[in-house]
């Protein structure tokens, strides 16, 4: 693509670089001009320079031999060396050809010139002047005074000329002054400018020049590009030269350009084609018409596609050709469309086909008329794409349908000619390329359901697959609908199989008939249970309202007639008990249910009969239950009253009244009487422990509420503390580690160590004291007994180990019995309420509770208390 | 101080009653008497100090006030006089003491550096006086040790703190110098019979209702 | 007279406990007055009839006829002119639910009725001690609560 782009920007890419090298030569005329210029001043002012040079020098020669004679002149009046007359004669000549040399110099200068005439005066006057020192006048020589008044002419003469020498070198200076002005004025670019601008125009033309090189490539790849389309091209091109008659008129035309797609097409080679005329090159146009026409392309000078069949040595072809006109002649493309006019012709007919079916299918069910009015098809046909070794690795999309827009919202035009890599990916996902290829080996049609998850929705189709030349046409059927449609109707099906299993099912086991009654017609309909469950036999005897009435019990009678006209009437749903007696002469309740529905303007009540002659006496069985229940309840919840309160009052006032007694008059009592005072207290606090006990017992069920977080060492401490008396009493060692948190209700568990712990210390070796250690640990619930039947947790454990009397081990699980006592009743206090008062604490936990025990080697107390998050 | 209408059964004298003495029980024939305890003490001072010719007024709170000047003399005079009814005048002087006892424990409670010195030692530091004159007027006033009246005042302290909601008991045990939470909740527990855990369910829940 | 008697009031039905009540009461070191009352009802009567000179000490049983403790302890939490008076539950109930919800309901104190009249003595002396404290020291009524 990238060189298309290219061939694309080409035109209007040289335009610039055109322009820059017209730039790039206007800069370098531009420099050369400057330059010549340049160098034209400057040689001009080199020249002037020399000039006014030459100039100065002449000045400084002529005045140079004023002041020479002068000097002479002078030096002859001190020494009257007559030499010196003579030399001042030569100055004077010599004075003479160097005023000539000036005055050409200075011929263009009038100010040069004004100077110098002034100049001759003075001249012609000093050379008077010296020539008055000539030696024929010696000898009326000569004053002193003379002599100076010489001397002072001689030298006003010369500062006159010297006077004029010094403006005619400062002339001369100013004008070589102007000149330099001048000169530098002309001097427009600087060399480094110059250089500048010339490096500046060869790089615009560097660039340029590379650019219109790479253009100039390009161009030649592109008409290579070109060439080769034009020569592998599946279109065969021509180029056709209109041949005229002596009037102008087009009789024929001359191939002047043919591709090598001709060889194949005609079996003509180029050469052979080239050169020769249409009619002789293809005669089997001319037959079609196509010399006329290509005139008429020439004389319209509009393009023109047609789609002709030829016939080509014996075959038939079909061509498409777009005919352009292009300068004198015309351009041919061709492209053999047989195969797909075969294709469409073929598919022509299967459409043809199918909309017969269609038409066939319309005529069908209005239901499935409609469903059908909902399918869509898709016709498509690929052609397969082949690599070099002719295996198929693509196909082309030659033709849809535009029913294709419906489901890729791609219209056909938009996907003909891609390839279905690029359009349908994935169809190399879902195998449907493969299944293409094994249609395309093996020429077998193959028909398939696929599920598409397109971007425009969730589609089914039904695709038929059929091998066509070298490609395959498939035929998609969109059956989303139906195959929704089939997916309800089977798990209908389903369910209503299920529903009719579970039906049958269920009125046998449930006791359950059902009926319908048609209101309109007045006809009872009895499922098969419903017979049973009436002790009628089907086939002999009827349903009808009348016989169910007949065997509703006389005290039930009138209530289910009333109640059978009243739903009829108002149409409404009920539900009604019957006690009955069926044909077979067992008595039964029945329920009676009933529900309204209209049905093709038929009214119905469908509804369902139960026996519930179990039910209602279980109920009433129930019932009675309750009442008992209720009252074992309040019963004891009155006992539960009675043992807390009324029972411990009279007891309580009769320790009080023994302890009043004791203290005030148990020294007046003889010592038997005070032996059974204190009998008496005994007995009393004895019973109260155990009403206590029984009571906290019984509380414990309905106290299980509020299980808060307890730190069990807060817990044992209050234990501890609560039995301190005891602990002191018996210097008993208890060792206690730092303890977990545990969730739980506070008092229950101060009370269940508590009842563990005084056992612990009841329960001592007679002479020792007690020894009592706590420790604790988490297991894992792995790691729990499987027979306590706890619930899946971590669990904390803690052990109570003393080293008491202990007790046999057999006798470990009896112990957490009510009122189970291991010892002598008098050997230790106690009401055998204890342990079980702890067992059910712990239940009540969700723990565990277990005692391990020999005689004499101490009692190992273990709880277990669930860790819950 | 109308504090009437009461039906008692009399099995001692009126003045057991009234005292608390436990040491008189004197018998006396079964009979019920009605009287307002407040107006037999009240008219006995009147008649006492009217006897005295003492100008004066009781109030409601039965603080007695003398008009005038008084005398050492006239003190010991009314003392006297209501000595054998059992009624004794307070003094005002020992009241501030065990009000600068009170003062000084609470400042002492309030204080929020660790307390290193025994409470004994400070306050016989602060008030100038021995521990032990200290301890007996203030046991005398309140019928209370000192060492008692500490934890009680510590642990509505701690009940304040708790109630206040942000602190939890270790921090409550160390702002108070408890060595230990466990040391606070012990002595919370015997101070209230509560464990502080249940003291504030019991609070928050009467919020609630 | 160093200080005015404390005025207790006691209401039980049971004569027995009322009398080792009043006789325990004088044996303790504070002085005090003692008014009985059998029921809640007749308690109420005498508060909502005299508005001066409150009692201090409230001593009230639970299971009682005509009006329980429980309902006379609402009844004096409701009343604004009562809600500040402290209150003792004297019970034989020793059911910690039972004990909590009385708290829960505005009792201040709860004591369980001893077995022992040494006990009895010991307890109310507690009590009383206690409250003369609260009230002399002017602690905080709403946090006043505690249990023997």
């Amino acid at each position: 693509m990238g060189l298309f782009d290219n061939l694309g920007k080409k035109k209007t890419g040289v335009v610039p670089y055109v322009l820059l090298l017209i730039l790039a030569i206007v800069v370098l005329f531009f420099i050369s001009n400057a330059s010549f210029q340049q160098n034209r001043a400057l040689r001009k002012s080199t020249e002037e320079v020399a000039h006014i040079q030459e100039v100065i020098n002449e000045i400084n020669a002529l005045f140079g031999t004023y002041s020479g004679s002068q000097s002479a002149g002078i030096k002859y009046l001190v020494t009257h060396d007559s030499t010196y007359l003579s030399a001042i004669i030569g100055f004077k000549d010599e004075s003479k050809l160097s005023f000539k040399r000036l005055q050409a110099l200075t011929a263009d200068n009038p100010e040069q010139q004004n100077s110098l005439r002034r100049s001759t005066s003075y001249s012609n006057q000093l050379f008077t002047e010296l020539k008055s020192l000539d030696p024929k006048v010696e000898d009326n020589l000569i004053l002193a005074s003379v002599i100076s008044g010489k001397i002072k002419a001689i030298e006003a003469q010369l500062d006159s000329l010297s006077s004029i020498r010094r403006t005619m070198i400062l002339t001369e200076k100013n004008l070589l002054g102007k000149r330099m002005e001048a000169y530098k004025s002309a001097m427009t670019l600087t060399p480094i400018n110059i250089l500048y601008l010339a490096l500046f125009a060869l790089g615009i033309l560097m660039f340029a020049f590379s650019k219109i090189n790479s253009d100039r490539k390009k161009l030649a790849v592109t008409r290579s590009f070109l060439q080769n389309i034009l020569e592998n091209t599946d279109n065969m091109v021509n180029y056709f030269v209109p041949v005229t008659n002596d009037q102008g008129k087009i009789i024929d035309f001359t191939v002047t350009y043919v591709n090598g797609q001709v060889k194949k097409l005609t079996g003509q080679s180029i050469e052979d084609t080239i050169g020769k005329k249409l009619s002789e090159a293809y005669p089997f146009s001319v037959e079609k018409g196509v010399n006329v026409l290509l005139g008429d392309v020439i004389t319209s000078g509009k393009a023109i596609i047609r789609e002709i069949k030829y016939n080509i040595n014996g075959s038939e072809k079909w061509f498409l050709t777009t005919f352009s006109p292009m300068e004198n002649g015309i351009t041919a493309t061709s492209r053999e469309i047989t195969e797909s006019k075969k294709a469409e012709t073929v598919l022509k007919e299967l459409n043809a086909k199918l909309e017969t079916q269609n038409l066939e299918l319309e005529r069908t069910g209005s239901i499935l008329q409609n469903m059908l009015g909902s399918f869509q098809y898709v016709f498509s046909y690929f052609e397969a794409v082949r690599d070099s070794s002719g295996s198929i690795i693509d196909f082309k999309i030659a033709y849809s349908n535009d029913k294709i827009k419906e489901v890729t919202g791609h219209s056909s035009r938009e996907i003909i000619g891609k390839l279905i890599s690029e359009e349908y990916p994935h169809l190399f996902d879902n195998g449907e390329f493969e299944i293409y290829k094994d249609v395309i080996d093996t020429s077998e049609a193959k028909e398939y359901e696929r599920e598409y998850n397109l971007k425009s929705g969730h589609f089914f189709f039904c695709n038929e697959v059929v091998k066509l030349n070298d490609g395959v046409s498939v035929v998609s059927q969109d059956i989303t609908l139906r195959k929704a449609a089939e997916k309800e109707l089977d798990e209908a099906t389903e369910r209503l199989a299920l529903q009719n299993a579970v039906l049958n099912d269920a009125e046998s086991v449930a006791g359950l008939g059902s009926y319908s009654y048609n209101l309109d017609t007045e006809t009872l309909t009895y499922s098969d249970n419903c017979y049973r469950l009436l002790g009628m036999v089907q086939g002999v005897d009827t349903p009808s309202l009348a016989l169910l009435s007949s065997m509703v019990l006389p005290e039930d009678k009138e209530k289910f007639i009333r109640n059978v006209a009243r739903s009829l009437k108002d149409k409404k749903n009920v539900r009604n008990v019957y006690r009955i007696k069926t044909l077979t002469g067992a008595q039964k309740d029945i329920s009676l249910e009933g529900h309204f529905f209209i049905k093709n303007d038929e009214s119905f009540m469908v509804g369902i009969l139960r026996d519930i002659t179990k039910e209602v006496s279980n109920e009433l069985i129930v019932q009675k239950r309750n009442r008992e229940l209720e009252r074992s309840n309040a019963e004891l919840e009155s006992f539960n009253r009675v043992v807390s309160h009324d029972l411990q009052e009279p007891l309580r006032k009769i320790q009080m009244f023994i302890s009043r007694f004791s203290e005030m008059d148990k020294e007046h009592l003889s010592e038997r009487g005070q032996k059974y005072l204190d009998k008496i207290e005994a007995s009393a606090n004895r019973m109260q422990l155990l009403i206590r006990n029984l009571l906290s017992y019984a509380r414990l069920a309905d106290e299980v509420d509020s299980q808060l977080t307890i730190d069990l060492n807060l817990a044992f401490e209050k234990v501890l503390d609560d039995l301190s008396e005891k602990i002191e009493e018996t210097h008993a060692k208890i060792t206690i580690p730092e303890l977990p948190n545990i969730h739980g209700t506070e008092f229950q568990l101060e009370q269940l160590f508590n009842n563990i712990m005084s056992n612990a210390l009841k329960y001592k070796k007679h002479d020792e004291p007690p020894i009592i250690t706590v420790s604790s640990e988490i297991l894992p619930f792995n790691k729990i007994d499987k027979s306590f039947n706890l619930t899946p947790s971590k669990y904390v454990v803690l052990t109570i180990a003393d080293e008491g009397v202990g007790f046999e081990p057999e006798q470990s699980e009896n112990i957490f019995r009510l009122f189970q006592r291991l010892h002598q009743k008098n050997a230790y206090e106690g009401t055998g309420l204890g342990l079980a008062i702890c067992k059910k604490i712990v239940e009540n936990h969700e723990g565990h509770i277990t005692a391990q025990s020999e005689p004499g080697k101490g009692t190992r107390i273990q709880v277990y208390f669930p860790i819950k998050n | 101080m109308a504090f009437s209408g009461r039906k008692l059964t009399v099995k001692s004298s009126i003045f057991v009653q009234l005292n608390g003495n436990t040491d008189n029980h004197r018998r006396m024939a079964h009979f019920h008497l009605r009287y307002k305890a407040s107006e037999v003490i009240r008219n006995i001072i009147i008649e006492q100090l009217n006897y005295l010719q003492i100008p004066f007024s009781i109030n409601a709170q039965n603080e007695l006030s003398v008009h005038g000047e008084i005398t050492e003399k006239d003190r010991f005079k009314i003392e006297e006089a209501l000595q054998p009814y059992g009624i004794t005048i307070v003094e005002k002087e020992s009241d501030s003491l065990v009000e600068s006892i009170k003062y000084a424990i609470e400042e002492l409670l309030n204080s929020p550096v660790s307390r290193t010195e025994k409470v004994s030692s400070y306050l016989s530091r602060k008030l100038g006086y021995s521990y032990s004159s200290l301890s007996n007027r203030f046991s005398e006033d309140t019928h209370t040790s000192i060492e008692n009246f500490v934890i009680l005042r510590r642990i509505e302290h701690a009940k304040r703190l708790m109630l206040q909601g942000g602190n939890s008991l270790t921090e409550i045990a160390g702002k108070l110098d408890y060595s230990s939470v466990a040391h606070l909740s012990r002595q919370f527990k015997k101070t209230t019979g509560l464990t502080p855990t249940t003291f504030l369910r019991i609070i928050e829940r009467r919020e609630i209702t | 007279m160093s200080t005015s008697p404390m005025k207790i009031v006691l209401v039980d039905d049971d004569e027995d406990d009322r009398m080792f009540f009043a006789d325990a009461l004088q044996e303790i070191e504070i002085k005090t007055e003692l008014m009985e009352f059998h029921n809640g009802q007749e308690v109420l009567d005498y508060l909502s009839e005299t508005t001066a000179d409150r009692p201090h000490l409230i001593f009230l049983d639970l299971n009682m006829p005509v009006m329980d403790g429980f309902q006379c302890l609402r009844e004096i939490r409701k009343n604004p002119d009562l809600k500040d008076m402290v209150v003792a539950i004297y019970s034989t109930s020793s059911s910690e639910k039972d004990i909590e919800e009385t708290f829960v309901n505005g009792a201040n104190i709860y004591i369980n009725k001893p077995n022992r009249f040494e006990d009895l003595k010991k307890t109310i002396g507690q009590v009383v001690k206690r409250n003369w404290q609260y009230r002399e020291n002017a602690m905080d009524k709403a946090n006043f609560l505690f249990r023997i």
